[in-house]
């Protein structure tokens, strides 16, 4: 496959990736915390815990993406 | 009301486009110039393009006020006209003597003021703290949101910065990225918002071709700083922080990879560069672990060696992808479970 279009492929299944677990995770709050959680601040706490998560594992994600490439280059070199 | 969308666009872009085509040999002339660096002959480019892109949208905000707009859309064009005064100031004065990058991002976060006092002034107009969310609906987030509007402005404004590396991403990304931010305004029926988002649409289409490939100008920090803050106000003004989210994906990966690399440094700060030029034009990947981590640098980490013009044209194509996602988003607000 012609290197460029490589790189859109596998940034852009990283993007819809993101994207879709966003989703999932504002259902999640929706199905659940918003319907069992009845303490106002709670379900503030837990909702902003998860929002953090997710933005912590889409970073941690995209490292470790990175880093498979640049240690495959690396033992090529 | 429906009209003055497309009289912002039409009047913004035209103003932009003449303005630059004036401006850039005064800049040249004074001596404002850059090295286009990603080019192997490394020529010098006229900067602080981004002027122009203000001179744009204020000319469309002039107009529109000529023309006697709603008094909420008035209190609106003047909360932008404040948040991207303030920003233009911070981006003039960083492109005239360099701001080490946790400076400027901490200087950046004044910018929200302007929505601050508004919304304090004018609560009826100007509501904070009420995000639309996809699925979920409305929020009232009384006290988290206040923690976290620091970052409402300054957080667009600085991720912007960061992805403009090359020749016309910025106009091209940000412009992109504003075709959902319309969408979501107008499925959530905010007609008088689109208007703000038309206004610096138009002024980047008038930019664009002076700034792509191969650039005849590049729009400084000044530009960045301002394009992002306005993004980033439109957000807060809108209450569509999430779509707006989504849009500048790109942006947002690539200042994420960036701090986690080598925290808020400035291109120039960097001891090591993410890539490096080839004679031939290509751009090949710094293969060194203490190299920053950046949206270009992964790109060609895949692809392997890249022509400047390919680069631009991946994160193009990544932008679509982003824009995309962010229209659905912008339809999921239609969507209740």
């Amino acid at each position: 496959m012609h290197g460029s279009k490589r790189a859109v492929l596998i940034l852009g299944m990283l993007f819809i990736l993101l994207w879709s677990t966003l989703i999932l995770l504002l259902v999640f709050i929706e199905k659940v915390i918003l319907v069992y959680v009845k303490l106002s601040l709670l379900r503030s706490a837990l909702g902003l815990l998860l929002a953090g998560l997710w933005v912590y594992s889409c970073y941690k994600f995209s490292r470790w993406i990175f880093h498979r490439f640049l240690n495959a280059i690396q033992s090529s070199h | 009301m429906y009209i003055y969308p497309i009289i912002s666009i039409l009047i913004s872009s035209t103003v932009s486009y003449i303005s630059m085509r004036l401006l850039i040999p005064i800049l040249r002339a004074k001596g404002i110039i850059s090295v286009d660096v990603h080019k192997p002959d490394r020529p010098t480019v006229a900067n602080m393009g981004g002027i122009s892109i203000f001179i744009g949208i204020l000319a469309s905000y002039i107009l529109l006020v000529f023309l006697g707009v709603s008094q909420d859309l008035f209190i609106k064009l003047m909360t932008m006209l404040g948040v991207i005064l303030m920003a233009t100031v911070l981006g003039f004065l960083d492109d005239l003597k360099p701001i080490k990058g946790l400076l400027k991002t901490f200087l950046s976060i004044p910018a929200v003021l302007p929505i601050i006092l508004s919304a304090k002034l004018y609560p009826h107009v100007i509501v904070i703290g009420r995000p639309e969310v996809p699925i979920v609906g409305r929020l009232r987030l009384t006290i988290v949101y206040w923690m976290l509007l620091p970052l409402a402005v300054a957080g667009p404004a600085n991720a912007v910065n960061m992805l403009e590396v090359m020749n016309g991403i910025m106009p091209i990304t940000c412009s992109l990225a504003l075709i959902p931010i319309m969408i979501g305004q107008a499925l959530l029926r905010r007609f008088e918002d689109i208007v703000l988002t038309a206004s610096l649409f138009g002024a980047l289409l008038g930019y664009l071709p002076f700034n792509k490939y191969p650039a005849k100008v590049f729009s400084g920090n000044l530009g960045s700083l301002l394009v992002g803050a306005y993004i980033g106000a439109i957000a807060v003004l809108s209450r569509i922080e999430v779509l707006t989210m989504i849009a500048l994906m790109p942006h947002l990966v690539n200042a994420f990879l960036v701090i986690s690399s080598v925290g808020f440094k400035e291109r120039r700060e960097m001891s090591e560069r993410p890539v490096r030029v080839g004679e031939n034009g290509f751009i090949h990947v710094n293969p060194s672990r203490r190299a920053p981590i950046t949206l270009v640098r992964f790109i060609v980490l895949i692809s392997g060696p890249l022509k400047e013009k390919d680069i631009i044209k991946v994160i193009t194509y990544l932008q679509v992808i982003a824009s995309i996602l962010a229209i659905f988003t912008a339809l999921l607000y239609l969507v209740k479970i």
